[in-house]
C-alpha cells in the first residue's frame, strides 16, 4: 500500500489525516520533525502548516532531496506564501477547508501513480520469469545456437534484431525473451503485426498524427513509436511493410527520430527494434520488393529459428511439456502419451511448427480427459466440413457463409438475381461479384459489406451482437 | 463544444462531486446505465465548475460507458474522445488506455475492423506502459473478437490465448472465462466441433457454483451449438434448454436471443420448420430490441430462406 507521510508544522488538521489516508488507500505516517520525514519513492508527502504558513518555505528547503511528490497544506492561500512554498519545492499548495476535494483528488492521483510504478516493476518481473531463456525448451543444435546468439545480444540495449523463421517457430516468444531479460524490461514491449493492418492505418498507428492531418484527426495522437519509447517495438511480419513505410522505418533507424503524420516537428525516440519475418528478406530485396538498405539496417543481429522438422528430437519432450501444462491449466488428470502416440508425433508433418504441436497437445488433453493419449488423438486433424440442410457451411466465418448463400439463394429465387440480392440484403452488383469471384470477392468487399444496410445471410450462431455489447469493455 | 453544453446544464446538489461520480459508477456496474447517465449529465456542469480534473475525467469516461451500454454509440464515441483528450492533457495513462480500448469496441460494433485493431493495439501499448495485466487481457480479448469476425481464426485464437495468459496474471478470472468461451467459438468456426464442445462444457462445469450465470449460459450455448454441429441433436437440445433457462432467469436478452437462434437451427435440422421459424422470430424481436442490427438482418435472411422450404416441406 502506498504511504502518506505528513510533516506537521502545527496541530491544525491533525484529525484529518487518518480519514484522508483511508479514503485514498494510503497508510499513514505522521511526524513533527523534518529530520524524520521520509521521502521514499513509494509514498506521497504533505507538509501541513495551518497557521504557520510563514514556516512552509523553510520547511521545504530543509527537506532532503526526495523522490516523491510533496504538497503544502495551509489554512489560507496568501499569494506570497504560495509562491514561496512552490519555489522551495512544493508540488502543490492546498488551502483548507476550501480545497479539501482538490487535496483528496491529488492524493488519489499520487497514490495511483505510486501503484502504477509498482505495477510496472512487478509486471516486468513476472514477464521476465515467464520469458526466461531456460524456459524455451529444446536441445537441438540449431535451436541452441539461435538461443545462444540471442542471449549474447541481451545486454546491448539498442541493437536491432531480425528474427527469421517459419510460422509458429516462436519468433514472438524470442522477441519477448530478448526484451524482458534485457535492460529495457521495465519499459514497454509493444508489438504490431505489419500484415494485419492496411498501409495508411499502419502509418498513423506507428508514427501517430497531428490534429487535422486527415478528416478524422480531430486531435493529435501519439503512435506506437512514442508509446514504446524507452522500450522495444516488435515489428512482426516486417516483410509486409509498404515501400513508403519501409522508407519511414529506415529513417527512424538512421536518425532515431520520428515525425507524426501531418507534423513538421521531428521527435526523438529511444526504441529498440526487433523485427521478425517468415519470408526471405534478402531474396525479397533482390527482387526489388524490399529495400536493401533497410534489410541491412534490420539485419544487424540475425537470429534464425529452426522449423520443428529440423529438431525432431525436441518433439516428444515438447509434447510432454505441453501435456503437463494443459492438464494443470484445465485442472484435468494428467494423461500419458502412449508409445504409438509418441511415434506418430515424431513422424507427423508439422507445417505450423511448435504452435501446431502445442495446439495438438492441448486438443488431446481436452478430448482425452485423462485417458492415455493414443496415436489417433494426435494424428493430423481433418476438420469435418459440417453443412446444414441448405448446403451452407455451418458453422463458418461470415464471408464463407455469404459466398455459399449466393448460389443457394439464386436457386431459391429461380435464377432471379435482383430478387436473390434483395432477399440477402446486398446490392445486385455485390451479388454478381460474389457469384463471379466467390470468396475472394467476399473478402475484398468486406468493408463495403459492413456499410451496407443488411449485411447478408443466415445463421452463423456467432453473430456480431456479442461484440457489440463488448463484454470486455472497461 | 463541451459535454456540458451538449448535455445541458443542471446544477449538482450538495453531495460531493466525488460521491456523485462514485454513485453513478455503482449504478452503471449494477446494470442501470440510464440512471447512471442521467446522474452524470446532471452533475457535469458542477464538476466542470469545480475544477477537479480527476473527477471530471472519470465522469466523462462514465458518461461514455453509460451511452455505450444504452447503444448510443455516437454519443459514447464523443464522450470517449473527450476522455482521451483529457487523459492526454493530464497525463492519465490508465484512462488513455481505457478510452482507446473503448473506442476500439465502438469501431468494432460499426464493423470498422481495421480501425478497431488500431485502437486496440494502441490500448495494448498503453497498458504495457502501465504494466496492467488486466487491461492487456481485456484488450487482447477484444482484438480476438475482431479477428474472429474478420475470419482470421488463427490470429483470433492466439489473441485469446494471450488474453488468458494476462488474465491469469492479473488475476481476472472473468476474462479467462470470456476468452475460453471465445476459443470454443473459434474451434466451432474452424469446424472442430469436438474441441468446441469439450472446451465449452469444461467452462460451464467450472462455473457451477460461481456467481456468473451469464457466462455459464454462454458456455452452454456454445456447447449446444457444437453438439448440433456434431449431429447430436438430443444433447444439443438438453444443453440449449439449460442455457435458455439461465438466460431467461437472469434477464440476459442477448444470450437468450443467441440461444433461440441455435434452437431455431436445431428445429430446422430436425425438419420442424414451423417451430424453427417461430423461435427465429422470437430471436429477431430480441435482437431488434437490443439494436443488434447485423444479427437481426442475418437471421431475417435465414428465416426468409427457411420460409421457402416451409412451403415445400411443411413440418408434420
Amino acid at each position: 500500500m502506498p504511504r502518506l507521510f505528513v510533516l506537521q508544522l502545527s496541530d491544525s488538521f491533525s484529525t484529518l489525516w487518518p480519514t484522508l489516508a483511508r479514503e485514498c488507500g494510503l497508510s499513514l505516517e505522521v511526524t513533527t520533525s523534518p529530520a524524520r520525514f521520509e521521502t521514499p519513492s513509494d509514498g506521497v508527502g504533505i507538509v501541513a502548516a495551518g497557521g504557520e504558513e510563514h514556516h512552509l518555505e523553510a520547511a521545504f528547503r530543509d527537506l532532503s532531496p526526495r523522490s516523491m511528490e510533496v504538497a503544502a497544506v495551509a489554512s489560507h492561500a496568501e499569494p506570497r506564501a504560495v509562491v514561496a512554498a512552490v519555489r522551495a519545492g512544493a508540488s502543490e499548495y492546498f488551502a483548507l477547508t476550501g480545497d479539501i476535494d482538490l487535496l483528496r483528488s491529488w492524493l488519489r492521483e499520487q497514490a495511483d501513480a505510486v501503484r502504477t510504478r509498482h505495477h510496472r516493476s512487478a509486471f516486468a518481473e513476472t514477464q521476465r520469469d515467464k520469458y526466461q531463456f531456460d524456459g524455451i525448451l529444446g536441445e537441438s543444435p540449431a535451436l541452441v545456437a539461435a538461443l545462444d546468439r540471442a542471449a549474447r545480444i541481451i545486454p546491448h540495449s539498442g541493437v536491432t534484431v531480425l528474427i527469421t523463421g517459419e510460422t509458429g517457430t516462436g519468433k514472438e516468444l524470442l522477441a519477448r525473451a530478448v526484451h524482458y531479460n534485457g535492460p529495457r524490461r521495465e519499459a514497454p514491449f509493444v508489438d504490431i503485426n505489419c500484415a494485419a493492418i492496411p498501409e495508411q492505418l499502419l502509418e498513423t498507428e506507428l508514427f501517430g498524427h497531428e490534429r487535422g492531418a486527415f478528416t478524422d484527426a480531430s486531435s493529435a495522437k501519439p503512435g506506437l513509436f512514442e508509446l514504446a519509447n524507452g522500450g522495444t517495438l516488435f515489428l512482426d511480419e516486417v516483410g509486409h511493410l509498404s515501400p513508403l513505410l519501409q522508407g519511414k522505418l529506415l529513417r527512424v533507424l538512421q536518425e532515431r527520430q520520428i515525425r507524426r503524420v501531418g507534423g513538421v516537428k521531428s521527435l526523438p525516440v529511444d526504441v529498440k527494434i526487433v523485427a521478425a519475418t517468415h519470408v526471405d528478406l534478402l531474396a525479397a530485396a533482390r527482387r526489388g520488393e524490399f529495400r536493401e538498405d533497410l534489410y541491412y539496417r534490420l539485419n544487424v543481429v540475425p537470429i534464425e529459428l529452426p522449423p520443428l522438422r529440423a529438431r525432431r528430437e525436441d518433439i516428444v519432450p515438447l509434447a510432454r511439456h505441453f501435456v503437463r501444462q494443459f492438464a494443470v491449466e484445465y485442472n484435468l488428470p494428467l494423461p500419458q502419451l502412449s508409445p504409438a502416440g509418441e511415434r506418430t508425433l515424431r513422424h507427423r508433418r508439422w507445417p505450423g511448427n511448435v504452435r501446431e504441436l502445442r495446439n495438438a497437445m492441448e486438443r488431446a488433453v481436452l478430448l482425452t480427459q485423462g485417458r492415455q493419449i493414443a496415436s489417433w488423438d494426435v494424428e493430423a486433424e481433418v476438420m469435418p466440413d459440417v453443412r446444414d440442410a441448405n448446403g451452407i457451411p455451418f458453422p463458418a466465418p461470415l464471408n464463407t457463409v455469404i459466398v455459399a448463400a449466393v448460389p443457394s439463394m439464386l436457386s431459391i429465387c429461380a435464377g432471379n438475381k435482383s430478387e436473390a440480392a434483395r432477399r440477402l440484403g446486398i446490392s445486385r452488383t455485390r451479388f454478381q461479384r460474389l457469384l463471379d469471384h466467390g470468396e475472394a470477392a467476399a473478402l475484398d468487399s468486406d468493408a463495403d459489406a459492413d456499410n451496407e444496410a443488411a449485411p447478408a445471410v443466415p445463421l452463423t450462431l456467432l453473430g456480431g451482437a456479442r461484440a457489440a455489447r463488448a463484454r470486455s469493455r472497461q | 463544444m463541451t459535454l456540458t453544453s451538449t448535455h445541458g446544464a443542471v446544477c449538482a446538489g450538495p453531495e460531493s462531486i466525488d460521491a456523485i461520480v462514485g454513485r453513478a459508477e455503482a449504478l452503471l456496474r449494477s446494470g442501470d446505465a440510464r440512471e447512471a447517465r442521467a446522474l452524470v449529465v446532471t452533475s457535469l456542469p458542477a464538476i466542470e465548475r469545480h475544477g477537479n480534473r480527476a473527477v471530471l475525467r472519470k465522469a466523462v469516461n462514465l458518461l461514455g460507458a453509460a451511452d455505450f451500454e444504452m447503444g448510443e454509440f455516437a454519443d459514447a464515441e464523443a464522450a470517449f474522445h473527450q476522455a482521451l483528450d483529457l487523459a492526454r492533457r493530464d497525463g492519465d495513462d490508465l484512462l488513455l488506455a481505457r478510452a482507446t480500448n473503448n473506442l476500439g469496441a465502438i469501431a468494432n460494433v460499426r464493423g470498422q475492423r481495421e480501425k478497431a485493431l488500431v485502437m486496440y493495439a494502441l490500448a495494448v501499448a498503453a497498458y504495457q506502459r502501465l504494466g496492467q495485466a488486466r487491461g492487456l487481457a481485456h484488450a487482447y480479448h477484444n482484438m480476438a473478437i475482431t479477428f474472429r469476425h474478420a475470419g482470421l481464426l488463427d490470429r483470433a485464437d492466439e489473441h485469446e490465448r494471450r488474453a488468458i495468459e494476462f488474465a491469469r496474471e492479473a488475476p481476472a478470472p472473468h476474462v479467462v472465462t470470456l476468452a475460453r468461451i471465445g476459443r470454443a467459438e473459434i474451434s466451432l468456426l474452424r469446424g472442430d466441433a469436438r474441441l468446441a464442445e469439450a472446451t465449452a462444457l469444461l467452462v460451464a462445469r467450472e462455473l457451477i457454483g460461481v456467481p456468473d450465470p451469464i457466462e455459464r449460459a454462454n458456455a452452454l450455448r456454445v456447447a449446444g451449438a457444437a453438439r448440433l454441429a456434431l449431429g447430436n441433436t438430443a444433447g444439443a437440445h438438453e444443453t440449449l434448454s439449460q442455457a435458455l433457462a439461465l438466460a431467461r432467469r437472469h434477464g440476459v436478452a442477448l444470450t437468450e436471443a443467441e440461444t433461440l437462434r441455435v434452437f431455431a437451427e436445431l428445429h430446422a435440422r430436425n425438419g420442424a420448420m414451423f417451430e424453427a421459424r417461430e423461435l427465429a422470430g422470437l430471436a429477431i424481436r430480441l435482437f431488434t430490441r437490443l439494436g443488434a442490427r447485423r444479427d437481426r438482418d442475418s437471421l431475417e435472411a435465414w428465416t426468409a430462406a427457411l420460409g421457402e422450404r416451409l412451403e415445400v416441406t411443411p413440418s408434420p
